[in-house]
């Protein structure tokens, strides 16, 4: 067992584990957030997509240890309150979902894109979520969201 | 009284990669009385992507003589992704339906029907310069390059290329 200590959504959490858990276990199993999804559990989805330190990671493919000392931010950390993010209420505004499952991770995916590019072209979403999968949506919402999310970002700052 | 629709799409194919894009994608779906017109729609461009993976990635493949599935994972199934699609055109036309009270016949998920014929067809018009009439599912690149080493090889019997 080692002792990890990890800033999960602005809350420091301090848990005793095995080294070989790796952080998307230790936030679903340890922390009980279950809003962070592990899809193909090989790296392909990113339905498991965390921000460490701002940047969008697979959680499913990073070990715990290697986030010891780190800011790990979840989609249960996005809104404030019952308020949602603007990038969440772009998701609900355009539809961008079906069945939800891989929903998680694009938000996550999306609020790092627009923190590299905070006007990103269609064509650049597009090309950004490559590394998410989406089985019901053909991304079509997906992509007029995350426009939709980066206009209302840059508004709200 | 059946729900129905049209697909059209344009669809552009290296031939010397044999890699296909579709360019443009533009549906029109009676679906009678449209209660929420915008989760048909998105119910609509998913089906679409269905449709459009079947022709161009989608394959379970198995081994023949253990019957293991050789597709298990995304390494080796390939769906459709954000770039695979150009942004899609959908228009919903209400056609009530005589049978029932509400008018409403089914939608959405018709687009798996329509989108592999669509965009087959669409390849099967780019290769016919090469005398091909038909690609079989799913026209992976290769799928089309082979098509298109043999229709040349057919053309110069020699197997010299034209």
């Amino acid at each position: 067992m080692t002792r990890v200590t990890i800033d999960v959504n602005g809350k420091r959490e301090t848990r005793e584990i095995k080294p070989r858990t790796l952080l998307v276990e230790f936030l679903r199993d340890h922390l009980g957030l279950t809003g962070t999804h592990v899809g193909c559990d090989t790296t392909q989805c990113g339905c498991c997509i965390v921000l460490l330190d701002g940047c969008a990671v697979n959680s499913c493919t990073m070990l715990a240890v290697q986030a010891n000392g780190a800011s790990v931010t979840t989609i249960e950390g996005v809104a404030e309150g019952d308020r949602l993010h603007p990038m969440q209420a772009a998701f609900r505004e355009h539809h961008a979902l079906q069945c939800g499952f891989c929903t998680p991770g694009f938000v996550m995916s999306a609020l790092d894109l627009v923190r590299r590019n905070k006007n990103p072209t269609e064509a650049d979403i597009r090309y950004w979520l490559l590394g998410n999968m989406c089985r019901c949506t053909g991304y079509e919402n997906i992509i007029k969201a995350i426009k939709a999310g980066a206009a209302a970002m840059a508004q709200a700052r | 009284v059946f729900p129905n629709g049209c697909a059209v799409c344009e669809v552009e194919v290296d031939p010397d990669t044999g890699r296909v894009h579709v360019v443009r994608y533009v549906s029109v779906d009676d679906v009678g009385r449209c209660i929420n017109p915008m989760t048909v729609d998105g119910q609509t461009h998913g089906s679409i992507a269905h449709g459009v993976g079947e022709a161009l990635l989608e394959q379970i493949r198995l081994d023949p003589r253990s019957g293991e599935p050789l597709t298990p994972s995304f390494e080796e199934y390939g769906i459709p992704s954000s770039t695979t699609l150009p942004p899609l055109t959908c228009e919903i036309v209400e056609v009530l339906s005589p049978t029932n009270p509400l008018g409403i016949k089914s939608g959405s998920e018709g687009a798996t029907a329509g989108a592999p014929a669509c965009v087959i067809s669409g390849i099967v018009d780019a290769l016919k310069v090469f005398g091909i009439r038909d690609i079989a599912m799913p026209a992976t690149p290769l799928v089309i390059w082979q098509a298109i080493q043999q229709a040349q090889a057919r053309r110069s019997p020699q197997g010299e290329p034209e």
